[in-house]
């Protein structure tokens, strides 16, 4: 048995060791965003022009285009049970071992390692009113579908969703894939003798085993479509038709970049921050009570 | 089984929060980005000048042409040495402003004429032009006009480009058209002509927000812009909102391709330099390009439609586009004025013109050097007669949040001109109460024209 002075010593080094990496990320991290904060409540690009005349956060909380951009990322929120359901289907499927599984592993997975404007850049051509898909749509008597994907309001942000989910599903697949292929095959075969059909297995057995990988997933999708679709909004629409497909991102670029207000910026960004730090904590938490029930 | 241990939740949770925390710390990291010092002194009397350089793609080849103006410069004046950094388009604004919060940065940089440089002057920025340069240089720069202020030239222009109206005439002649409209009726009929040929009449696209050009028709005085946006006029007034019903008797009368509204300008235009639509408005650059492609003989140009009946209605809409000037924090002003001065040299503006095809803003420029027929009558254009770019004079964020979102509503057919007017005021609102002090710059400034 240890004494306690060893116990003491060992918590002492186990301090020390992670104090280099504390200080660089407390320097990298919390210094960022406590000037985040600072420049939030004060003027000028530094904050170095005396406190703000004007509460920035009151401010944008009524900005009509800052509302509408919030709305737009909740919307896309909706995006993340989709991305993950097809994700997990494709994985499913691709466990059974169908031949050629690998390569369409692959497949799926390419959009993933694409760089996003290269992906916003294709689909432009894609989706616009007499791109690919709407010629497709013609071609195979299917014309009455076709519309405007980009340019009408009414489809622009689904047509964005929809290249989110296709960037994302690859990610997803392999994810799911990986811990399919970790799964001990007992338990399937015990399913199995017990008369379990295909759907059975995978929703009463095979899921509640991959919960924690779900969960994860989940949450990173959640963030992503929170604070990570800037760059398929940019490379896509700029965020119109007027405003139709605006996102908080682009409002914080906006105000940052393109009309000089940093402390509007700082304000947006902290609050989206918060936001995204509540749902998270929300799901974390909801995470390890399904995963660890006790 | 796959539960979560409490230390890997924590894991977890931290990893989150520094994943969030370095995502905002890069949205507003650039409002702390370190200025490049410029503008020192070697021990050995050495004159260090940084630039900050745009103009590549205004007029391709620009870049090429500084560096070998620079090198000639610093052949010629030994002790001087000039750092060129090109700028990127997207945030060149907002790098520049960063370092004038600073005071510290390049000697001489470039920004937007008019709303973006006065800005700059009223952030204590600039050092005026004029100050540094006799009038004797100064009388031979055009358009000198758009960065005037307190009766002070802030910042020296190099070239000039406009935006004409375009056509092919092999494309209108299918339509029994043979000149190009120079009325709206005369155009929505040109319209309904070439439709009923199968021809698009008027390639464009969704991200350039030029239609806002066309209020200028409407407009007593480039004034008026002004006044809008701080207040004391309204945009939702007719002189301001009526020129909207014209870009909506176009898309009524099927006008543009009919993915105006999803495809950017780039693409829109595909239509005109691929010989398929009949007309179609470009800066000077578009135009040399498409007469390229479709042959110089089949190019046609005008200036715009005239739709308003307004004092301003046949101003043309040359610009300078980018201006260049010497900041306030620099050790260097007088020399920085000099190298300047040397970009509008003989030699140089020749230089300019021989490796970009924009012809200078100089009237010192030996206008027999252009030699094609098009490159005349763009010249003709940039240079008779009294010249605005309305866009320059509304604040960016009113231009940004206004002036696009119209453009959209009205092409796409989402809106009337009065939606459009409104989102336009709507947007000014907002700047005014946003920006009380960019307010109080604006409302001293008083262009004319």
């Amino acid at each position: 048995m240890r004494s306690p002075g060893s116990r003491l010593r060992a918590t002492i080094t186990s301090y020390l060791l992670i104090l280099p990496a504390g200080a660089f990320l407390s320097v990298v991290f919390l210094y960022s965003l406590a000037r985040l904060g600072y420049i939030s409540v004060h003027n000028g690009n530094t904050g170095l022009e005396g406190p703000a005349q004007i509460d920035a956060y009151r401010f944008i909380v009524d900005d009509p285009l800052f509302r509408q951009a919030v709305k737009h990322n909740l919307l896309l929120l909706l995006s993340v049970p989709v991305v993950t359901v097809l994700a997990l289907t494709i994985a499913f499927v691709l466990h059974e071992g169908i031949r050629g599984w690998r390569l369409y592993r692959t497949i799926v997975f390419v959009p993933y390692m694409l760089a996003i404007p290269v992906l916003g850049t294709t689909f432009v051509y894609l989706l616009s009113l007499n791109g690919m898909l709407n010629s497709l749509l013609q071609t195979i008597g299917l014309g009455s579908l076709r519309q405007d994907w980009l340019g009408d309001p009414s489809y622009v942000l689904g047509s964005i969703a929809t290249i989110i989910i296709y960037h994302e599903l690859g990610f997803g697949v392999v994810l799911f894939l990986a811990r399919l292929l970790s799964l001990p095959e007992e338990v399937d075969q015990a399913g199995r003798i017990d008369g379990c059909t295909w759907w059975q297995l995978r929703l009463r057995i095979t899921l509640p085993q991959m919960r924690s990988v779900i969960m994860a997933f989940v949450t990173l999708e959640l963030i992503t479509m929170l604070s990570w679709v800037f760059a398929y909004v940019y490379s896509t629409t700029h965020g119109g038709p007027n405003f139709a497909s605006s996102v908080l991102e682009l409002y914080i670029f906006n105000d940052a970049f393109s009309f000089q207000a940093p402390s509007f910026a700082a304000a947006a960004a902290i609050l989206l921050l918060a936001a995204t730090t509540v749902l998270i904590a929300i799901q974390v938490k909801r995470t390890s009570v399904e995963v660890n029930p006790e | 089984m796959h539960g979560v241990s409490k230390g890997a939740r924590r894991g977890w949770l931290l990893a989150l929060a520094l994943l969030a925390s370095a995502a905002l710390a890069a949205c507003g990291g650039s409002s702390d980005t370190p200025a490049t010092s410029g503008g020192g002194t070697t021990s050995g009397g050495k004159v260090e000048l940084t630039f900050w350089y745009w103009g590549e793609d205004d007029a391709p080849g620009a870049n090429g042409w500084l560096a070998s103006a620079v090198k000639a410069y610093e052949t010629a004046n030994p002790n001087v040495s000039i750092t060129v950094v090109p700028q990127a388009t997207d945030t060149f604004t907002a790098t520049f402003a960063t370092a004038a919060a600073a005071k510290s940065g390049p000697d001489i940089a470039a920004q937007w004429a008019t709303g973006p440089v006065l800005t700059q002057v009223w952030n204590g920025a600039i050092t005026a032009i004029s100050d540094l340069v006799p009038a004797d240089e100064t009388k031979h720069w055009l358009n000198t006009s758009e960065n005037t202020y307190n009766g002070k030239i802030w910042a020296m222009p190099e070239y000039l480009i406009g935006v004409p109206w375009v056509g092919n005439k092999t494309v209108l002649a299918q339509a029994g058209i043979s000149t190009l409209p120079t009325t709206w009726p005369e155009l929505i009929a040109d319209c309904t002509a070439l439709r009923a040929k199968g021809v698009t009449p008027f390639a464009f696209g969704n991200d350039t927000y030029w239609t806002t050009q066309l209020m200028l028709q409407s407009l007593s005085s480039v004034d008026d812009v002004v006044q809008a946006s701080i207040g004391k006029k309204s945009y939702t007034a007719p002189e301001f909102a009526d020129f909207e019903k014209g870009w909506a008797q176009m898309a009524s009368a099927k006008c543009f391709n009919d993915d105006v509204s999803s495809v950017p300008m780039s693409k829109g235009t595909e239509q005109f330099a691929g010989g398929k639509a009949a007309m179609t408005i470009g800066t000077d650059g578009n135009v040399r390009a498409w007469a390229k492609t479709l042959g110089e003989a089949n190019i046609m140009l005008g200036k715009w439609p005239t739709y308003g009946s307004g004092p301003l209605k046949d101003y043309y809409n040359a610009t300078q586009s980018t201006s260049y000037f010497v900041t306030s924090w620099s050790k260097h002003q007088k020399e920085s004025a000099a190298f300047l001065v040397f970009l509008h040299s003989a030699e140089q503006i020749n230089a300019w013109y021989a490796a970009t095809g924009t012809p200078p803003a100089d009237d010192r420029f030996d206008t027999t050097k252009i030699t094609g027929a098009i490159d005349k009558q763009l010249y003709s254009f940039n240079t008779t007669g009294p010249q605005v770019w309305l866009q320059n004079f509304f604040p960016p964020q009113v231009d940004g949040n206004g002036n696009a979102p119209a453009q959209q509503l009205v092409l796409g057919g989402q809106g009337d001109a009065a939606a459009a007017a409104t989102t336009r005021e709507t947007a000014a609102a907002q700047w005014r109460a946003q920006k009380p002090d960019e307010v109080k710059n604006w409302s001293n400034f008083h262009p004319g024209g």
